[in-house]
């Protein structure tokens, strides 16, 4: 489809919380890539699923209709996740339907957030890989040629970790991430592509899963970000949560029901988000759960009351806005006009606090799920050659230190820093003939190490063995483009360059991401076989255990030789997973057994009503 | 010690148009690594003095970024990409600076051979007591925004005035007077104090 062959296809991919997409720019300007067999606009749901039985993996929204039915194997919002500790996300994860686990990390002390999925243990980055694969397979499915180079943007407010994580999914997925780029200048780059006049903008950002609030001029094609802030943990999703636990606060003292399910959280989950979306355009809206038995909990949400809930989430995007603005030294009068970016920003309440925080009318003409993905794609087309006449001018959201005697956070580069910037610091030894030196990198504006985010150790090898501080190490530490960092040491003496490892604190390795990289492909050709079997057996044990527990707490009302029926058929399945290496026979067996537990199921579910749940 | 006596280019070597910068050709974009004596002013091509042209220095900012940003060498080879990078870094960091009154004036001092704020951290004595009385103020009276306005208002006026001497003594830096060097210095100190006042009053 392209004309000159020697301009590389570069796609731009809106990497989202909720939903992803691809789009490409041309010299006739950026449209999105949509695929017509796929029912989804080119809004595609950044959801996984795995089916342990056929090995099969499925992404976007056939997944998300998986989520109701296969809670535990369907991952979404993996974003929040990206390139975190375990003990960053446990209270999240807790609310999430699937598993995720702490793996402890090779350095002492930290440990890395991992998501179980029958036998396997997928990375965050592995997750986005396979959303930007689906992403990568529709842009090839366009031009009908390979694409291995991509823009991806990231919330502004990501942090060295979280870019570094965003690009390990784009190098696992095959993809060469071309450049990172932040999802609110993006959205500035859409909106002033054909915009002449001088001005100074805002981009409100309120998505699935984070917050970005961007200050920016514009002028003669110059997008220059004056200052940013933002919220990697604030987003629609935390919408849909009130009304969720407004559900299950009333659920348990209607009818003493706890809903705690994984299949009845989610089906709670897409609930409430239509919920969420029907009052942008109604005043009112029915939240109706069927609980069985006959018992429906019903509930009228206004408008107003919706409001209330999410004031308090409301705010904190507002208070960023005036950190961005104090920042940036300007006045909310001093802006000419305020972008609304990301489904969230549907909620007619966000728009009007936005509004008067401003005084001003949000600018809403533009797509708010799409308008990311644009300016992604046109961002790509700079960097592919195709045109010359924009220049995104960016900066660094956090501050970048060093950690201190005594614990200080010691600054190095402050936040709202134009990027690419560096800067350079000497060290040396505290003992005679050390020959490395550790050196902690934070991020964040707290002036204690322990409260800002360490971004890895940095240790210095080779240095020469000398009395305690003679060696003079002069250490760059340079924040590219992209906002990631990079690290470079000079030993003064001997002018050589002093070797530097660099041991992440949440991410992967180099070599983790690069044994991905080759496992994913190793995957595709790979005898699917054994791992068909070896995630069934676990599938019959997981199946197994659970029915057990049902049946020594339930069992007692179904039929004495239901129950033994019941009990010997389970016998059967756990041997012949144990000794066959029929795969179709142990699925066939197991389809069989999960047939016969629905009556048990039943019983489960009335007694659960009748009773609530302890 | 001015910018013409900086040995740098004139022509661009390959495609011998006139340099408007000496990091890049605004013509075929081949970039030109950093001498280590060219300071700031010069990278821009402007007068190194203390009162510049704001808009000016913005506006070659602008046109240079638009010809050594990494963005424009994604075809680029290894090394020009890297070059590219560090040549932004050093563009960006020379903004920083020169926008900044105080910190341009702080450059300008240690270009004529002043001493830096790590050596020299000393603040007039009265202007330490002013700060120490507006902090006991602030500390006493948070709550009423009365008094807090006319808190702002007396840091605002102090640090002002601070910045009107701070340009007087950067301007005649040139005469070389080690005493214009060292009140310079006190008086760039003392910013910071009335800086800090100004971010601890609240938000408003």
């Amino acid at each position: 489809m392209t004309k000159d062959a020697s301009i590389p296809i570069i796609i731009g991919i809106d990497l989202g919380t909720t939903n992803s997409l691809v789009a490409h720019a041309d010299e006739k300007g950026p449209r999105l890539l949509v695929d017509a067999d796929v029912d989804d606009a080119g809004v595609m749901p950044s959801v996984v699923s795995f089916d342990l039985n056929t090995g099969q993996v499925t992404v976007g929204a056939k997944a998300r209709d998986h989520a109701v039915e296969y809670p535990l194997t369907t991952v979404y919002s993996v974003k929040r996740l990206m390139g975190k500790g375990f003990s960053d996300v446990e209270d999240e994860a807790s609310k999430l339907a699937y598993a995720v686990e702490r793996r402890e990390s090779d350095v002492e002390g930290q440990d890395l957030a991992v998501i179980n999925v029958g036998s396997k243990q997928y990375a965050p980055p592995h997750i986005s890989a396979l959303v930007l694969g689906e992403l990568k397979r529709r842009a090839e499915k366009h031009f009908g040629q390979e694409v291995t180079k991509a823009v991806i943007t990231v919330p502004a407010y990501f942090d060295d970790a979280q870019r570094q994580a965003t690009r390990d999914a784009g190098q696992i997925a095959g993809l060469e991430v071309v450049r990172i780029v932040n999802e609110p200048t993006a959205a500035a780059l859409a909106y002033g592509l054909d915009r002449k006049e001088a001005a100074t903008i805002a981009i409100y950002d309120l998505g699935g899963g984070t917050f970005d609030v961007s200050i920016l001029k514009l002028q003669d094609g110059v997008f220059e970000v004056v200052a940013t802030h933002g919220d990697t943990h604030l987003g629609g999703d935390d919408f849909d949560m009130c009304i969720m636990d407004l559900a299950v606060r009333e659920v348990s003292k209607q009818f003493g029901v706890e809903i705690r399910a994984p299949a009845t959280r989610q089906a709670l989950r897409l609930f409430a988000e239509a919920v969420k979306v029907g009052l942008s355009n109604e005043p009112q809206k029915l939240l109706q759960i069927d609980l069985g038995q006959g018992r429906q909990y019903e509930r009228v949400i206004e408008q107003a009351e919706f409001e209330q809930m999410i004031k308090p989430q409301v705010e904190r995007t507002l208070e960023s806005c005036g950190q961005a603005l104090r920042a940036a030294r300007l006045k909310p009068e001093d802006i000419d006009s305020v972008i609304m970016v990301g489904g969230s920003t549907r909620v007619p309440y966000v728009r009007q606090r936005v509004g008067e925080l401003f005084g001003s009318r949000p600018y809403t003409a533009l797509n708010p799920e799409q308008v990311v993905a644009m300016g992604a794609a046109v961002q790509a087309s700079v960097l592919a050659g195709v045109r010359r006449d924009t220049l995104l001018l960016d900066v660094t959201p956090l501050s970048l230190g060093i950690e201190t005697l005594g614990g200080a956070m010691g600054k190095l580069i402050r936040a709202n820093t134009k990027v690419p910037c560096q800067v350079t610091e000497m060290f040396t030894t505290f003992q005679d003939g050390q020959t490395a030196v550790k050196i902690n990198v934070l991020q964040g504006e707290r002036e204690l190490a322990q409260d800002c985010r360490s971004l890895g150790t940095f240790e210095l090898i080779g240095v020469p063995p000398m009395p305690a501080g003679l060696p003079k190490i002069d250490v760059t530490f340079l924040i590219d483009q992209n906002g990631i960092l990079n690290v470079q040491a000079l030993e003064q003496r001997s002018g050589a360059k002093a070797g530097i490892q660099v041991v992440p604190a949440h991410g992967l390795t180099r070599d983790e991401v690069k044994k991905m990289e080759q496992d994913s492909i190793i995957f595709a050709r790979e005898d699917m076989i054994a791992h068909r079997l070896i995630d069934l057996r676990n599938q019959v044990l997981f199946d197994t255990a659970k029915a057990v527990q049902v049946i020594d707490k339930h069992g007692d009302q179904l039929a004495a030789d239901e129950l033994h029926r019941l009990e010997e058929a389970l016998k059967a399945l756990r041997e012949l997973a144990n000794s066959s290496q029929d795969a179709d026979l142990i699925y066939r067996q197991l389809e069989k057994f999960n047939r016969m537990t629905i009556p048990l199921a039943n019983a489960a579910m009335s007694s659960t009503l009748r009773q609530g749940e302890s | 010690m001015s910018s013409q006596d900086i040995s740098v280019p004139v022509k661009c070597l390959d495609c011998r148009c006139e340099l408007e910068t000496p990091i890049v050709c605004t013509g075929c974009h081949k970039l030109y690594p950093l001498s280590m004596d060219m300071d700031y002013f010069s990278l821009f091509q402007i007068p190194r003095r203390y009162r510049i042209d704001v808009g000016e220095l913005r506006h070659k900012f602008l046109s240079i970024s638009r010809n050594v940003h990494p963005d424009f060498f994604g075809a680029a080879s290894d090394d020009m990409k890297d070059l590219s990078v560090h040549l932004s870094a050093e563009l960006n960091e020379a903004l920083r600076v020169l926008i900044d009154p105080v910190m341009r004036a702080g450059y300008l001092l240690e270009l004529s051979g002043g001493t830096s704020a790590s050596q020299d951290r000393s603040v007039p004595q009265d202007v330490l007591m002013d700060a120490m009385e507006l902090r006991e103020q602030l500390e006493e009276s948070s709550p009423d925004p009365v008094v807090l306005a006319s808190i702002k208002e007396a840091v605002d006026r102090r640090r002002n005035a601070l910045l009107a001497a701070i340009g007087d003594a950067a301007e005649k830096l040139d005469d070389g007077a080690e005493a214009t060097q060292v009140q310079l210095r006190q008086l760039i100190n003392s910013v910071k104090y009335f800086d800090n006042l100004l971010a601890d009053l609240p938000a408003g």
